[in-house]
């Protein structure tokens, strides 16, 4: 079976199971839907919103932002959830004692999270176009197929990364949400960044969000960016992206930490099953 | 696949396994041959696990040699995980999938997979298809487990405690479903608690404490089984008459209440219990509640997963 085959049909059974999940279905797609309709519902649609020193009606400012929370909400906040809880149901070792490689598996689930974040986005877009009257043209689409396929990469990365350092399902939802709504608050999703001090904007700055976010406000705003992302968007989202890779291959585990003893012996096996470790890793 | 087949499915020899330099694994050796069903018991801690990890390529070893499938597990590619079949002990099914798609899923894995419906109708849930693998009982879970391991057409299958926790009928259930496989010449290796789950299932069965292996044998000779005393219970009506049994069997007598029970342990059951029939025609004293039995599966296990006490001769 060749690498495409076997992709698509990871991909194809990965996104029947979200489609029936309806928790995933409310974060990845409800929420941020909802979000949309009472940010711009509760200021008035002619509120207006100073983002990068250009003013803009809330419309234009809560359609970028909230596409990059559906980014988010689909590439870390929900495959966070899915690793640990398939990897402590054992779900994820039986698949690993098939012959299907690590890189199938991942690359399926992240084709997912990026259907996912795409149908959101486009849901988004058509609820203000037609109800808020945001004019959407190509140009921005450009922008927002850009922002999709590099803010799921990076923030793939980064949930397999983050994932070893969850050891039970319970623990998920308090870590995630620790991680996401600052990230969120910080990084223009639900406030302009540009009345942030100093040091708060110099640390959105270091994460990889905002780079998504402004990239969009770029597209959306009134400067109408064809291509909204700077060269230092894309270079930080790269790093970022080889950061939770790197991180990934060295700490990712298959089997739940239950069976992973004292010495992390688990562990050892997640490196030795991503083969990123040497092949003869004997201990 | 002919030409290069090794003698033995699964080949162990001086395996260890340390955990932070507490050894768990002491030194464990045992052949599995092609087409047999092993099974490998012990108490909880006793490394079963370790050595079933190890097998599987799961988890890797601290020395000794392994080879399974003529393999060594730590070097196992796709093509050798083709012709594995695993069933961890505990794993809940995949999420948000009905029955036929988890196995359509697992078969995708495959290079020549089973056809599903086969697969299906070979653990029993084609009347389950449409329903979601969450919704099913905790026996049907363990069907479907089974069916994600055999989709593949594999040669080897490891099982992981099968049926624990099943009721009764569930487990008579899941036993003729592993000796259906049998009759396919699939090899099983299969972890337990059941002792008449060995003794039903198993070829051969390895007993593993702290460690090590302290018994191998088949159900019927593990642990001397075959030649241990046979144990005669009886009942002697008028318990006085016990001490005018004859000498052969006065000798092995033992009293064990005082309504005139009497036990016997003997490697010659049948002569003996001739000699008792005689007697008690001779006398005229009748006999009550006779009872021969061989030692059970369970009482020689038992006995081996005790903590020795002063190494006998």
């Amino acid at each position: 079976m060749n690498a495409v085959r076997l992709v698509a049909h990871q991909f194809r059974y990965d996104t029947r199971s979200l489609r029936r999940n309806r928790q995933a279905l409310v974060t990845t797609l409800l929420l941020p839907i909802l979000l949309l309709v009472l940010f711009v519902s509760a200021g008035g649609e002619k509120n207006t919103f100073v983002q990068d020193g250009h003013t803009v009606k809330a419309i234009s400012f809560f359609t970028p932002g909230l596409i990059a929370m559906a980014i988010v909400a689909a590439a870390f906040g929900n495959l966070v959830v899915d690793l640990v809880v398939q990897r402590e149901g054992g779900v994820l070792k039986r698949r690993r004692a098939a012959p299907v490689p690590a890189w199938a598996l991942i690359a399926g689930r992240t084709a997912t999270a990026l259907s996912t974040a795409t149908v959101t986005s486009f849901v988004l877009l058509a609820i203000a176009g037609n109800r808020y009257d945001l004019k959407v043209s190509s140009r921005e689409l450009v922008t927002v197929a850009a922002s999709l396929v590099l803010g799921v990469l990076v923030f793939s990365a980064l949930s397999y990364a983050i994932a070893p350092t969850i050891r039970s399902a319970a623990a998920i939802q308090p870590i995630v949400q620790l991680v996401l709504l600052p990230l969120y608050l910080i990084s223009g999703v639900f406030l302009p960044s540009s009345k942030n001090p100093g040091w708060l904007n110099d640390l959105a700055a270091a994460l990889p969000l905002e780079h998504i976010t402004n990239g969009l406000h770029r597209a959306f705003g009134p400067e109408h960016a064809t291509f909204g992302l700077t060269a230092t968007d894309l270079l930080v989202l790269a790093a970022w992206t080889i950061v939770g890779l790197a991180v990934a291959m060295r700490r990712f585990a298959w089997l739940p930490s239950s069976s992973t003893t004292a010495s992390g012996a688990g562990r050892t096996l997640g490196e030795r099953l991503i083969r990123a470790a040497r092949p003869d890793g004997q201990t | 696949m002919a030409a290069n087949t090794p003698p033995a499915a699964i080949s162990v020899r001086r395996l260890t396994k340390d955990y932070d330099g507490v050894r768990a694994v002491a030194g464990v050796g045992f052949d599995i041959a092609f087409g047999e069903i092993f099974a490998l018991l012990g108490p909880n801690g006793a490394g079963k696990t370790s050595v079933l990890e190890i097998l599987e390529g799961f988890r890797p070893r601290t020395g000794g040699d392994v080879a399974v499938l003529g393999v060594d597990p730590q070097e196992g590619d796709r093509s050798w995980r083709e012709r594995i079949g695993i069933v961890l002990q505990e794993s809940q099914p995949d999420p948000g999938l009905t029955v036929r798609e988890a196995v359509s899923l697992y078969a995708g894995y495959y290079d020549h997979p089973r056809p599903v419906p086969e697969t299906l109708a070979r653990v029993g849930l084609e009347s389950r298809a449409q329903q979601l693998a969450t919704t099913l009982s905790g026996g049907e879970r363990r069907r479907l487990d089974v069916a994600l391991a055999l989709v593949g057409d594999p040669d080897l299958l490891f099982l992981d405690e099968p049926t624990t926790g099943f009721d009764p009928s569930a487990r008579r259930a899941a036993w003729q479903m592993i000796e259906e496989l049998r009759g396919t010449g699939t090899t099983i290796v299969l972890t337990t608690h059941y002792l008449d789950e060995a003794e039903r299932l198993a070829d051969r069965i390895a007993v593993m404490v702290a460690g090590t292996i302290v018994a191998e044998g088949t159900p019927a000779t593990l642990g001397g089984r075959d030649r241990a005393d046979a144990v005669v219970r009886f009942r002697i009506a008028e318990p006085d008459a016990a001490a005018a049994l004859p000498p052969r069997l006065q000798a092995r007598a033992d009293r064990f209440d005082n309504g005139g029970g009497v036990m016997l342990r003997t490697p010659t059951p049948l002569e003996d219990v001739e000699a008792l029939a005689a007697w008690s025609r001779e006398h005229q004293i009748a006999l009550t509640d006779l009872d021969v039995r061989r030692p059970q599966l369970e009482d020689v296990y038992l006995d081996l997963i005790q903590p020795k006490k002063a190494a006998p001769a």
